[in-house]
């Protein structure tokens, strides 16, 4: 499993990719910031919450090849008979896809100390976003992840999971054209958006935490199936 | 070493794969050989354990493949079809990567030195593999299945993309490498299973249809009784003369070699010897024989008579 992750984390930077995502996430979060700073805000919680449209279309960047270009490119054939489980080929690749995505968003702490230096922000608060911000991403990695195993086209793999992350943000807005109660409960809960928002206002709820965790699982069982399908197929 | 039992890959209503077996034993070099599409390289996968089969089983020196494939995967080095090289890394790269990825207990670099001089890509060793030539990549192949010094070793057209010298030196390599490993090779080329092989093992259509050593394959299905002569004297009364041979079945003139010699395909009963006889009634005669052999098949045409449609249909 490490094997994998540390080629796959290189692999993130031998190609622009990495690059690409660490320098966008930076750009726009400073852009945010400059706002920020323009109208004379100090709370953090703003920026965060507006980084949510930017993870969402930054990270089937990052997933978009993760597993379709094994497919593709038959390296999957070096994986798939090594002496590697399907669980250690996933958990490699998807934690090498979330520690590039760490660094991307630690490139913001460069702006809550700027922040630091003229006032006294809510450090707790701050952490708790980015709690948020980093299990925000780890689910959308999972789904982008999953999407990206069941086609050899990265930009098939790409598109898939934008139009995933657009699903589950909006999912909750329409609630009220629905009617039926057990529905209209299931999309306000499993809202990525909202839940992502209470981690904004500094609050650690538990059965936030554990509804992107079991997301996480879901996907990532669901991207071993995958795999371990095609030698059935 | 390697046992494989009534191997069946189905695809819908398609066999890849019907019923296979075969057993190879420890430091032998098996040969697999097939027309374009026979399902070598499935049966490959199977082995190997990237595909699943059907029904049938696979063990690797008694652990089976399906039951616990962490501990088949880790003796066996395999060379797919096309080699699974990450162009985006340069060979060094790579081969720490797969060294890594096969948990291999050998001092690293040694190791890793040692493939890259046996397989020569030391020269291009730092380089990035997407700016190699085929037979780079092909040989960065085969030295990614050497690593971790696997008992056996699985080798999908090793050979393809090398020029005839790379051919020789790879097909020398991998007769060394038998001494120590047990190897099967896959090839649509006749003389390279013929010059590395103790063993081959010929599929068609998912189907085997031979198993036996190099020799006895062309032996059992070459004919003694089938003889090529070439005479010096007037065509049509040699072909009158050789017919007359008690046992004699064919007679088949195949023109004129060199000015008054002809050349003629012979052929006798079944298990019969008639080289002492034309010899005497062509002697008497005064017309010399210049030449006399028993048309002895090729590999190539035993290949051919036995991927047939033909003898397919007779094996079953």
């Amino acid at each position: 499993m490490l094997a994998i992750m540390r080629r796959e984390f290189k692999a993130y930077f031998t190609s622009p990719i990495g690059y690409i995502v660490v320098a966008a996430f930076f750009l726009m979060s400073g852009v945010f910031f400059s706002q920020l700073v323009a109208y004379g805000v100090a709370d953090m919680r703003n920026l965060f919450s507006t980084m949510y449209t930017v993870i969402m279309f930054l990270i089937p960047v990052l997933t978009m090849r993760l597993m379709s270009e094994d497919k593709k490119i038959k390296t999957d054939q070096i994986l798939l008979t090594s002496p590697v489980t399907i669980t250690g080929v996933v958990l490699g690749k998807y934690f090498a896809a979330l520690l590039v995505y760490i660094v991307a968003t630690l490139s913001t702490v460069v702006q809550c100390l700027m922040v630091g230096l003229f006032t006294t922000p809510e450090w707790g608060v701050i952490f708790t976003n980015y709690i948020g911000m980093i299990l925000l991403g780890a689910t959308f990695i999972a789904i982008g992840m999953f999407i990206s195993s069941l086609t050899e086209n990265q930009v098939v793999s790409a598109i898939g999971a934008i139009a995933a992350s657009i699903l589950v943000t909006v999912m909750d807005s329409i609630v009220p054209k629905i009617n039926i109660e057990f529905l209209d409960a299931f999309l306000t809960d499993a809202t990525f958006s909202s839940r992502y928002n209470e981690f904004m206002t500094g609050v650690i709820d538990f059965s936030n935490i554990m509804f992107f965790l079991s997301i996480i699982a879901v996907f990532l069982f669901l991207s071993g199936r995958v795999l371990e399908k095609r030698r059935w197929a | 070493m390697i046992e494989v039992k009534n191997l069946v890959k189905q695809y819908g209503n398609n066999f890849a794969v019907n019923d296979i077996s075969f057993e190879v034993k420890q430091g032998d070099i098996l040969g697999f050989l097939g027309p374009n599409g026979a399902g070598k390289s499935t049966t490959m996968n199977i082995i190997t354990g990237y595909l699943s089969a059907t029904t049938g089983s696979v063990t690797i020196d008694g652990i089976d493949i399906m039951e616990d494939p962490i501990g088949a995967k880790a003796k066996i080095g395999y060379l797919p079809e096309h080699p699974p090289l990450y162009l985006d890394m340069t060979v060094k790269e790579y081969l720490g990567f797969v060294y890594e990825l096969k948990k291999a207990t050998q001092p690293r670099t040694a190791h890793i030195d040692e493939i890259c001089e046996l397989v020569k890509i030391s020269d291009v060793y730092k380089r990035p593999i997407k700016n190699l030539s085929k037979g780079y990549k092909q040989r960065v192949g085969i030295a990614q299945a050497m690593i971790g010094n696997p008992e056996v070793l699985i080798l999908d057209e090793p050979t393809v993309g090398l020029d005839p010298k790379q051919i020789i030196e790879i097909r020398n390599l991998i007769r060394e490498l038998g001494e120590r490993h047990t190897v099967i090779l896959s090839s649509h080329i006749l003389p390279e299973v013929q010059a590395v092989c103790d063993r081959i093992i010929v599929i068609n259509k998912g189907k085997l249809v031979a198993d036996d050593t190099p020799e006895n394959l062309s032996k059992n299905l070459s004919s003694d009784h089938k003889l090529r002569l070439r005479v010096d004297g007037p065509e049509k009364e040699i072909a009158r003369l050789l017919e007359k041979i008690p046992g004699m079945l064919t007679v088949s003139k195949l023109g004129e070699r060199e000015p008054g010699v002809y050349d003629f395909d012979v052929e006798g009963e079944t298990d019969s010897d008639l080289r002492r006889e034309i010899f005497k009634r062509l002697a008497e005669r005064q017309w010399p024989i210049l030449g006399m052999r028993s048309s002895e098949m090729t590999l190539e045409d035993i290949f051919l008579q036995l991927t047939s449609d033909d003898s397919a249909a007779n094996k079953q």
